[in-house]
This record gives C-alpha cells, sequence and structure tokens, in this order.
C-alpha cells in the first residue's frame, strides 16, 4: 500500500465495558482503607509498619516469581498489593517482621503462584497465609498475647477468645455500637465494623463482590449462632456478637468472596456463603479454635469446585426451553 | 462505546438497540454506482478448471455467472459492465471466497433470465435464483423441499447495536414490505406470519397484516434465536435449525430485497447500510450491491487513518475488514469505522474467574470453564463439559470480561477446531 494505511484487524466483539482486572484490585484497595486506617488510628506506627510491610513483601514476592518463572511481571494489576493488604489486616499489629515476610511469601508462592497464578488458586491467598502462621507460630497471631501491652480505652481481652473460654458473661460489655466502631481487640483491619460494611457495600455495589456470597455468610452466621444462643445463652454469645467481632466482617465482605476460590452460578453462591457461616459458628462455639473464620473460608473454598457444578441447563438444551 | 456504569451492582450490562422513531429517521442518502464493482461468492467456488466466465467478459446485470464447470457456485450480477480480474481469497478461519472485480459502465443493461423465471418457473427456481445474489442469506428454508414453512418469521430488529437498517427500512419503506410478505405468503403458504420489531415499530408492522411479537431492545435480544424463543415462547433446541424446526427466519432487509424479484420480476441491486462514523452518528445509505467499501466512506466523506478499525456489521459481532476494497453485499447491515483511540487491546491475562461471563451470557454457558479448555485446546470438553455448541454468537462475554480475554475468539476458533476435527474423524471411519 502505498500511503501505509494499515487497519486493525481482530475478532467481535469491538467493545468492551471497560473494567479491568487492575480497576479491580484498586477498588479492593480503596473499600479497605476505611478499616485499614482505623487500625492505623489505633494502634499507631506498629500497625502502619504491619500494613506497608506486608504490601510491599506481597508485591516483592510476586515480582521475584515474575522474574524466576520467566513470565511477564503482573504486579501492576494489584493483585499482590490486595494480598499484602488483607494479610495485614488479619495480623495483629505486633507482628514481627519476619512473620510478615513469610506470610507475604505463603500468599503469593503457596496461595497463588503454584497453582499457576491469578484466577487460578483454589484457596484464599491470604487466608492461607493466616492459616500457616496460625499452626506454625501461634504465638504471632494470639490477639491476647500480642496486644497486651496496648491500652486503648477498651477492654484489650480478643472477644473470641473471651467468649470460648469464659462463656457469655465475660462479652456482656461490648455494646453492639462499640463493636462497630471497633472498640475491641483484633486484627489490624479486623475490628472497624461499620468501615468494614460500608467498604463491603462499596464492592457488592461496584458489582466486584457478588451480594449473593456476604449475604448468604451473614445469615448463615446469623441463624447457626442463634440456634446455639438459644440452646445455652450462657455459653454461647448472641448472634450479632459473632457477626462483629473477630475477622468475620473482613472475611464476609473481603474474603470469601475472592474471584478464584467462590462460585459464580446463584445457587452454589448462597449454598457457599451459608455454609461459610454455619462453619465459622460451629468451629467457634465448638471447635478448639477462638475465631473459626480462618478454617472455615479455607474449607469452603475447597467445597467451591464442587458446588459451582450445581449451574442451570444451556439455552435451548434443556426441557425448560423446549 | 457504552461503558459500564461505576455502580451496576453486578448486574447484567443494560445495551440498548437504537430505536428509530418516525421523525427522527434522517434522509436516506443515495450512493453513486462505483467504477469498479466486487462480488463475492462466499464459498469454495472457482475450484472447477472452467468458470463460465473469464477476464474481459461482459456482464450484465442480473446475469447469472457459473464459477465451477457443472454448473456449480453460481454467483448473480448486479451490475453491468467487464469483468477485470478473478480470484480466491481467504477470510477468517479457513473460510474461501471468491471475489470478481468488474469494471462498471454506468448504463446498466438487464439480463432477461430471471424475468422468463419468474413468468414461466417455479418458485423453486425464482428462489434458487435469487439465493445466488451476492451476500444473499439462504432462502432454503422457504423451499417445499425442507418440509412445509411452518412459521415465517420476519425480523425488524438489527442483529448488532448501532446498525438500524431494518428498523429504518421497516418505517420507510412499509409498502414494499407488506407487499413481499404478501408474496412469501402466497408462495410458503406458512401456518403463522410473525413480525419480531421493537417497540417503537409496532404500528408500522401491524400495516403489513403479520401477528406482532415485540422484542425488548436490548442486546443480544435481536439474535435469530432468541427473537424465535420471544415469538413463540418457547425454543428451537439448539441441535435443531430453525429450518428443521419448520421456521423461516428472515430480516425486512432481506425481503425488501426479494420484493421487486417476486412482484415484478426484477433483480434487486441495492441494499440499505447503516454507516457508523467514529462519533458514532449513524446515516443510512443506498449503496449498488458490489460497491466497495471504500467508495462508500469516500461518498460519505468518512475519513479513516492508519491503526483504525472498519469493520462490517455492528461492535458486538461484525467483522473486521483487512481492506476497503471489499464490497457491500446483500448481508452487508452495516459498516462501523471506529477510531484508533477508541480500541481497547485484549490481553493475555489468565481468567480471573470472577463469573461476569457466566451471568451474562444468554446461552447460560459456563464460559469461566470453558475459556480454560480452549486455551488448553480441549475442544471435546468444551463440547461435552461446557455446551460450547449452544452458544449464540452474541460476544457479551469478551466484551464484559475484566482480564480482557478475547473469549468469543476462542469460541470462534473452537467451533471451527471443533468441526474440523469431527470432519476428519467421519474421513477415517
Ligand atoms: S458469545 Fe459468550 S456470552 Fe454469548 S452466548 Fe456465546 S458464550 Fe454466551
Ligand atoms: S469474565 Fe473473564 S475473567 Fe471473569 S470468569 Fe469470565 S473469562 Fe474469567
Amino acid at each position: 500500500m502505498p500511503d501505509q494505511k494499515l487497519y486493525l484487524v481482530s475478532y467481535a466483539p469491538y467493545w468492551h465495558n471497560g473494567s479491568s482486572v487492575r480497576a479491580r484490585s484498586y477498588d479492593y484497595i480503596l473499600a479497605a482503607l476505611p478499616a485499614v486506617f482505623m487500625g492505623i488510628l489505633q494502634y499507631g506506627v506498629p500497625a502502619f509498619r504491619v500494613v506497608a510491610f506486608s504490601v510491599s513483601c506481597a508485591v516483592l514476592w510476586e515480582l521475584l516469581l515474575n522474574k524466576a518463572m520467566k513470565k511477564p511481571v503482573t504486579i501492576v494489576d494489584g493483585n499482590a498489593a490486595v494480598i499484602g493488604l488483607l494479610l495485614a489486616m488479619m495480623l495483629p499489629a505486633t507482628a514481627p517482621w519476619w512473620a510478615v515476610l513469610i506470610g507475604a511469601l505463603a500468599a503469593i508462592l503457596v496461595g497463588k503462584w503454584v497453582y499457576g497464578g491469578l484466577g487460578c488458586n483454589p484457596l484464599n491467598p491470604p487466608m492461607v497465609a493466616f492459616a500457616m502462621l496460625m499452626l506454625s507460630w501461634k504465638g504471632v497471631v494470639d490477639f491476647n498475647a500480642a496486644l497486651v501491652n496496648f491500652d486503648l480505652g477498651f477492654d484489650m481481652a480478643y472477644p473470641p477468645a473471651s467468649l470460648k473460654y469464659f462463656g457469655a458473661s465475660a462479652v456482656e460489655d461490648f455494646t453492639v455500637w462499640g463493636l462497630l466502631m471497633g472498640r475491641q481487640s483484633g486484627g489490624i483491619g479486623t475490628t472497624f465494623g461499620l468501615g468494614l460494611i460500608a467498604g463491603g457495600l462499596y464492592l457488592i455495589l461496584r458489582g466486584h463482590v457478588r451480594w449473593e456470597i456476604p449475604a448468604s455468610f451473614i445469615a448463615g452466621i446469623l441463624i447457626t449462632a442463634s440456634l446455639f444462643h438459644v440452646s445455652d445463652p450462657a455459653r454461647y454469645g448472641a448472634p450479632i456478637f459473632h457477626l462483629l467481632t473477630g475477622s468475620t466482617l473482613l472475611a464476609a465482605f473481603f474474603l470469601i468472596g475472592e474471584d478464584s476460590s467462590s462460585p459464580v452460578n446463584r445457587i452454589p453462591m448462597f449454598l457457599y456463603g451459608a455454609l461459610g457461616g454455619f462453619l465459622t459458628v460451629l468451629i467457634r462455639s465448638i471447635g478448639i479454635y477462638p475465631d473459626g473464620v480462618v478454617f472455615a473460608v479455607l474449607l469452603i473454598n475447597i467445597c467451591n469446585p464442587l458446588l459451582d457444578k450445581i449451574r442451570p441447563k444451556a439455552f435451548g438444551k434443556g426441557a425448560q426451553d423446549a | 462505546m457504552i461503558q459500564r456504569p461505576f455502580f451496576n451492582l453486578g448486574r447484567r450490562p443494560q445495551l440498548p438497540y437504537p430505536v428509530l422513531s418516525q421523525d427522527a429517521l434522517g434522509a436516506l442518502k443515495d450512493l453513486p454506482p462505483p467504477d469498479r464493482a466486487v462480488l463475492l461468492y462466499k464459498g469454495p467456488g472457482l475450484a472447477g478448471a472452467s468458470p463460465s466466465i473469464k477476464r474481459g467478459d461482459g456482464v450484465r446485470t442480473g446475469q447469472r455467472l457459473l464459477l465451477e464447470s457443472g454448473g456449480a457456485a453460481p454467483l448473480v450480477a448486479t451490475v453491468t459492465g467487464r469483468v477485470a480480474d478473478i480470484s480466491s481469497q481467504r477470510g477468517n478461519l479457513g473460510k474461501t471466497y471468491s471475489s470478481i472485480g468488474i469494471d462498471v459502465t454506468p448504463r446498466d443493461e438487464q439480463d432477461g433470465e430471471f424475468f422468463k423465471i419468474h413468468k414461466e418457473g417455479s418458485p423453486e427456481q425464482m428462489l434458487g435464483y435469487l439465493e445466488a445474489l451476492p451476500g444473499m442469506p439462504s432462502l432454503s428454508p422457504l423451499l417445499p423441499k425442507a418440509g412445509p414453512v411452518r412459521i415465517l418469521i420476519i425480523s425488524g430488529m438489527d442483529r448488532d447495536l448501532l446498525i438500524t437498517s431494518n428498523q429504518f427500512l421497516l418505517k420507510t419503506e412499509t409498502d414494499a414490505l407488506a407487499e413481499g410478505i404478501q408474496r412469501l405468503k402466497e408462495m410458503t403458504q406458512p401456518d403463522r406470519i410473525i413480525m419480531a420489531v421493537p417497540p417503537g415499530s409496532v404500528s408500522d408492522a401491524e400495516k403489513t397484516g403479520a401477528e406482532i411479537s415485540v422484542v425488548r431492545p436490548f442486546y443480544p435480544n435481536g439474535n435469530p434465536r432468541l427473537i424465535v424463543k420471544d415469538a413463540l415462547k418457547k425454543a428451537v433446541p439448539m441441535n435443531k435449525s430453525l429450518e428443521e424446526a419448520g421456521i423461516a427466519f428472515l430480516g425486512v432487509d432481506a425481503v425488501i430485497a426479494l420484493q421487486p424479484a417476486l412482484v415484478k420480476g426484477e433483480i434487486p441491486i441495492h441494499r440499505v447500510v447503516t454507516v457508523v462514523n467514529k462519533d458514532m452518528g449513524a446515516i443510512h445509505a443506498r449503496a449498488r450491491v458490489g460497491t466497495p467499501v471504500r467508495k462508500v466512506l469516500e461518498a460519505l466523506n468518512i475519513e479513516t487513518g492508519h491503526g483504525d478499525r472498519v469493520v462490517i456489521g455492528g461492535p458486538m459481532t461484525g467483522r473486521t475488514l483487512y481492506a476497503e476494497d471489499e464490497p457491500v453485499l446483500f448481508d452487508t447491515e452495516g459498516i462501523l469505522v471506529q477510531d484508533r483511540s477508541h480500541i481497547l487491546p485484549v490481553s493475555d491475562t489468565h481468567c480471573l474467574n470472577c463469573g461476569e461471563c457466566v451471568r451474562v451470557c444468554p446461552a447460560r454457558i459456563p464460559v469461566n470453564i470453558l475459556i480454560r479448555f480452549l486455551e488448553n485446546r480441549l475442544y471435546q470438553d468444551a463440547v461435552d463439559v461446557c455446551d460450547l455448541s449452544y452458544c449464540i454468537e452474541c460476544g457479551l462475554c469478551s466484551y464484559v470480561c475484566p482480564a480482557r480475554i478475547p473469549i468469543f475468539h476462542y469460541i470462534a476458533l473452537g467451533k471451527h477446531e471443533f468441526a474440523q476435527q469431527m470432519a476428519e474423524e467421519a474421513a477415517h471411519a
């Protein structure tokens, strides 16, 4: 061609709705910020240190793995940063640097890349890392031991642990409003209920988190906890208490809805969420861990591929259309 | 480009079809005939050693040219002139075309053969002749050998977004349409005739005397399979063609094209196309079939540059052009010009499993699993586990994918490769 005018040739469609992986990641980060800020406000520099270090480590591990595996560099998609941030949110402000470093490696390597990277992980990466830290170095994530030197003006005992070991009377002093406003001890980004709910609603409205999953998870928690509570009010906490303590809200809005490890069809989403809520309360009430969220989430992650097999028949295939 | 709303609550995208209203139709622009017309025969053609024409031969409007010895691969000329070149071309996914360039003489000379058939021949002969018009959709569902036509569905919807040719014709050529439908009715004696139209065209469609099925004007409701489901309140199983189900499906454009032929024995030579400029402004233009896209754009003063995209059809399912030499044919509903600054590149990011595609798919296909099979070329599994063959080809999955995977391209390739595999197995069996 004399004028070298070449057209771009590609396959349909020629429109795109403009969504991208990067935008999703940044929205997650944005949504998490209120809860993170509250944590930093409460615990000060130590909390900031954990958050900053965790995010940097996650991104650096991702970069190193990209290079080691000779794959395209994927840190710009923001997923590693999200993983680092969510991990930091679950950790206490006193988490030592080596635990954060190892945790970030576990999340990025064992949680994500051994399966092939973004979208291939069957389990939630920050949860995998947290579970590993919990099983390997119990003290690191024992909130009562970790936060013993802080006095923020409220009961610094970790609420789920108090409930577990001392019964419902030990947590009588927590008010719903106090829990919502973060007047409880716990992970850096898990205590500010209102912030987590606001962030979660933002993600749902933006369409990044399917409402079915948090809704059914919360319903699962409330219903199961009510049953326990009714059976023995002195021993088992009130449903709302379960909902607002530990990492329940963080899990509901930021962890269980993670794309790769959660179902995409509607009925499976409901089952998945409800099962998660049920298991959380079950482990808290009769298991050995004060906060059941970690293992509940990993268990439902495992169920996900099976659950997602429940799907409608294709158009023009089933009896419903023919 | 219609972007996702900031807050979308995970709902399906609502992509409205443009709905034309009577007072905002705009003028129809008549384009001059080209100096050099190109006619395409979509099929192998040119396989026989001696096509009935060669370079330098004179061609009359309406003349039937045979591209293979033995009378196969007929193509009806829509211009008068002299054959300048004959070639075969390759298109997407192994498709082959024969292309005939004709230097057009300004005065049309009519070939009498069709007129004679119209007078004396049978409907089969007539439809067989018309089917050979370049780009004319298959008319075989109208023929008795396909079994009786039980239902004739005429779509006044356009298949793709931005394109409004069918709506425009429905509003501006209502009488011709009614007459065409009447002729088709006499020829095929269907039990029912249904017109599927967007809400704004109901009163026009009623003038044809057909039953009306109102289609909600949101993409992909203009898809033939979905129109049929809407009109009949049940879907034709995907393992059956519409024809096998006794349904003849035609667009308003096809009926308008057939009308002069069926009524007066005149070979149709024009078609109305929607030309969508870079600013998404649409113009309706009537072009001689065979006019190269370049001439259409020139006549409408639409400039294109390096790196732009020129699409035959609409933004969801159209086909991009390598060069502007491709002609307007009877199935050219529209031409879309996209500025290079509006083009979002696809990516090779892995699927996130976000499920957007699954929730948007009108065929309820588990696209998140399907894409994994397709990326790994496991076509058999794609068909068995993920219902690949049930895809109605709307392109929405690619449109919503945040990983920007060219899913629809993978699907087209998958269907093609699977058909290929099946053919090979059949040959070896
Ligand atoms: S193109 Fe995609 S969204 Fe449309 S029917 Fe096929 S798989 Fe479903
Ligand atoms: S929309 Fe894209 S990223 Fe999301 S599940 Fe479908 S293919 Fe995967």
